[in-house]
């Protein structure tokens, strides 16, 4: 497959994209604000997928390397709109406490929501940190960002993310505490 | 000194308060450093639970995908090779396979020409049968059986057996002569060779420098009448003295077998050992070749040398099949006409690249995409252009050069090229956006034009009766415009190819 795509087999590109069309549309998901947005990111990394396919030397996990290539091009997407890191977090105005146990309890898609709902520069950083494990230093070479800068704004997101699923959780069940 | 003293009490008093100074926190300040301690787990949970996400994309999106593929399809030379190497594998095969065939049907193919001789290199004592009589060769000797006996039609016709020898080498020829003919022949022969020895009744064992006539066939043997000598190898002049010869017919070698070489030679236009040349020829080649396109300025003068520049820098040139098939035939020695079907196709490769316009158009246009984009030289994008015609031409050939073995010839013409296919990305005018042709109507839409070709043939007769196979360089220019907006550049593509090819006499 992966030699059929680079030597344009139109057959073998297709066999790519239905392979790993789903997976990498959920990690677009997760930086795009919504699907729309999603499935044109998706759409422009398949391209450059195709594009940077001879790159491939056949080292190390191919899967890594195709979400590699997603997240640069997200990354590359975003850069531009650094200006929004201007932008604050809506304060998430809950006291309740964050336990650990909130994130297994509570769905992909509701989590998805909000990380959607961060504005671009939180959700790029907060990604890249979080879900793709960049270090700062790495964070901030690619967006021609300070280091400290990264971690300031990381840091807001994470605060930011904590309350919102913390709230979420406790809003949907404390009824139900109560009953109890 | 004591300054000093001083200043050290200063320190140490200043020390002292400042270890033993203490502030306490606001209690917020522990919890914002709590809540940022990783321990929690939280990036990494997070993480475990956003990487399962999957999600259909809508089909549209592939759809979308593979139109825009042709852009970024990498030019895989290694494929360009390989492919190169399978039609010239196919090209020598299928010429093996033709010269096998007609060198199966090479003694039918002879005895439906009259007034020729005919060569047969063979072993001993194979079996010739003429006009249902079997005639043999045994130990250097040509005898008759009586098989099948028709004596009777024999009776008042002539052999000539000519060069008869064996073990490979030149072997009998026999022709029949009638009887009216036969004084003529006779006394040309002697003409010729300048020697004639009276007839014999025996049957000789030939040998290469010997020229038997049989003067009459009998019953059971051959009558040798004349013995001329010596004539080791028909020339052009022999051959042709020995005119007029009748059909030869009912030969037949038995039994088969492919050692059997048979040539005829015209006795009118004798150029040695080789088929009569025939007027009419089919010639089928194929090869490869590199093309390109030549601008030129339309109706709309505005931005055309921009315009006109770019699409030079980012076009280049790329290798593509090339082939076709012509039917010949012979206006004299030197000059042929010929015309047939010509797949003309030119293909290149456009690299560009592409950022925000200043003044995008604006307005969507079917087949013009990147519309808000300025296109730039570079290499982030990558398209193929082909333009494909059929050509139906009219060429006419000169022989310059002509040899037992090889031909030079310089062939030219004209040909109409009918569009068969575009395919293609034409940068917008003002340099915005990029037009995709996918068909020869999609705008601005390309017609029909006019080829001029110039083709040297350098040619080798192989030993098959009138197959030859050749090399053949091709320059083919178009002489006509082929974008049908006349606002537009104007296109005059041209290739440069070299191609072999088979050709077949009959």
């Amino acid at each position: 497959m992966i030699q059929g795509c680079k030597e344009g087999d139109r057959k073998a590109q297709k066999a790519f994209y239905d392979y790993f069309a789903s997976k990498m549309l959920g990690v677009c998901m997760r930086y795009a604000k919504d699907r729309s947005e999603a499935e044109d990111m998706l759409q422009e990394s398949f391209i450059k997928l195709y594009q940077s396919m001879h790159t491939y030397r056949g080292e190390g996990n191919f899967e890594g390397w195709v979400r590699r290539v997603v997240v640069f091009n997200a990354i590359n997407l975003y850069k531009h709109r650094l200006r929004h890191f201007k932008e604050d977090l809506d304060v998430q105005d809950y006291d309740a406490k964050y336990d650990d146990d909130i994130i297994s309890k509570i769905s992909v898609k509701e989590i998805l929501a909000f990380v959607q709902q961060m504005p671009d520069g939180y959700r790029l950083i907060f990604n890249l940190y979080a879900v793709e494990g960049f270090t700062h230093k790495e964070i901030g070479e690619q967006l021609g960002i300070a280091i400290g800068t990264s971690k300031s704004q990381y840091s807001r997101a994470r605060d930011w993310m904590k309350k919102a699923l913390s709230k979420h959780y406790h809003i949907l069940n404390e009824p139900f505490e109560q009953a109890r | 000194m004591n300054h000093l003293n001083k200043q050290d009490k200063f320190e140490q008093k200043l020390k002292e308060q400042f270890d033993n100074f203490e502030a306490k926190p606001n209690e917020a300040l522990w919890e914002n450093i709590a809540q940022n301690i990783p321990s929690d787990n939280f990036e990494k949970k997070l993480a475990t639970k956003l990487n399962t996400l999957k999600y259909e994309p809508n089909e549209s999106i592939w759809l979308v995908i593979e139109k825009r593929l042709p852009f970024i399809v990498q030019v895989n030379k290694k494929l360009i090779y390989l492919r190169t190497f399978v039609v010239l594998s196919f090209g020598v095969f299928a010429g093996i396979l033709i010269n096998k065939l007609v060198s199966d049907s090479k003694l039918s193919d002879a005895l439906s020409h009259p007034k020729a001789f005919i060569w047969l290199e063979g072993t001993r004592n194979e079996k010739i049968i003429l006009n249902n009589k079997q005639w043999a060769i045994k130990n250097g000797q040509l005898a008759i059986g009586n098989k099948k006996n028709t004596a009777s039609t024999l009776q008042n016709e002539f052999v000539i057996m000519q060069k008869v020898s064996f073990h490979l080498q030149k072997a009998p020829v026999a022709l029949q002569y009638n009887e009216n003919n036969l004084q003529n022949a006779v006394s040309t022969m002697q003409s010729v060779s300048g020697t004639a020895q009276s007839g014999s009744s025996n049957l000789q064992k030939a040998t290469d420098n010997n020229l038997y006539l049989i003067s009459k066939i009998l019953d059971n043997e051959i009558v040798l009448t004349k013995v001329i000598k010596p004539i080791p190898e028909p020339t052009k002049d022999s051959v042709i003295e020995i005119a007029p010869l009748v059909k030869v017919d009912s030969l037949m070698v038995s039994p088969k077998n492919n050692t059997v070489l048979a040539q005829q030679v015209s006795d009118e236009n004798y150029t040695g050992p080789s088929l009569k040349k025939e007027k009419l020829s089919i010639i089928a080649y194929g090869g490869l070749g590199y093309s390109y396109m030549r601008y030129a300025a339309g109706n709309d003068k505005g931005n055309v040398t921009t315009n006109q520049l770019l699409r030079e820098q980012t076009e280049s040139s790329e290798s593509e099949i090339t082939g076709g098939f012509l039917i010949g035939y012979d206006l004299t020695k030197r000059f042929t006409i010929s015309s047939g079907l010509i797949l003309a196709n030119f293909k290149q490769t456009m690299n560009f690249s592409k950022e925000k316009a200043k003044n995008p158009i604006g307005n969507f246009e079917e087949n013009l995409i990147y519309f808000n984009d300025t296109i730039t030289t570079g290499n982030t994008n990558s398209a193929n252009l082909k333009y494909s015609f059929t050509e139906i031409p009219l060429f006419i050939t000169y022989k310059a050069i002509e040899t037992q073995k090889f031909e030079l010839a310089f062939q030219t013409g004209l040909g109409i090229g009918f569009v068969t296919g575009i395919n293609t990305y034409i940068i917008n005018t003002n340099n915005i956006g990029v037009y995709e042709v996918t068909n020869k109507d999609d705008y601005p839409a390309f017609k029909n034009t006019i080829f001029f070709s110039f083709q040297p043939q350098f040619t080798y007769n192989l030993n098959s009766p009138g197959v030859s196979v050749g090399l053949m360089p091709i320059i083919k220019t178009s002489l006509t415009n082929i974008v049908n907006d006349e606002n537009w550049l104007k296109q005059y593509p041209y290739n440069m190819s070299v191609n072999v090819f088979l050709r077949k006499r009959f």
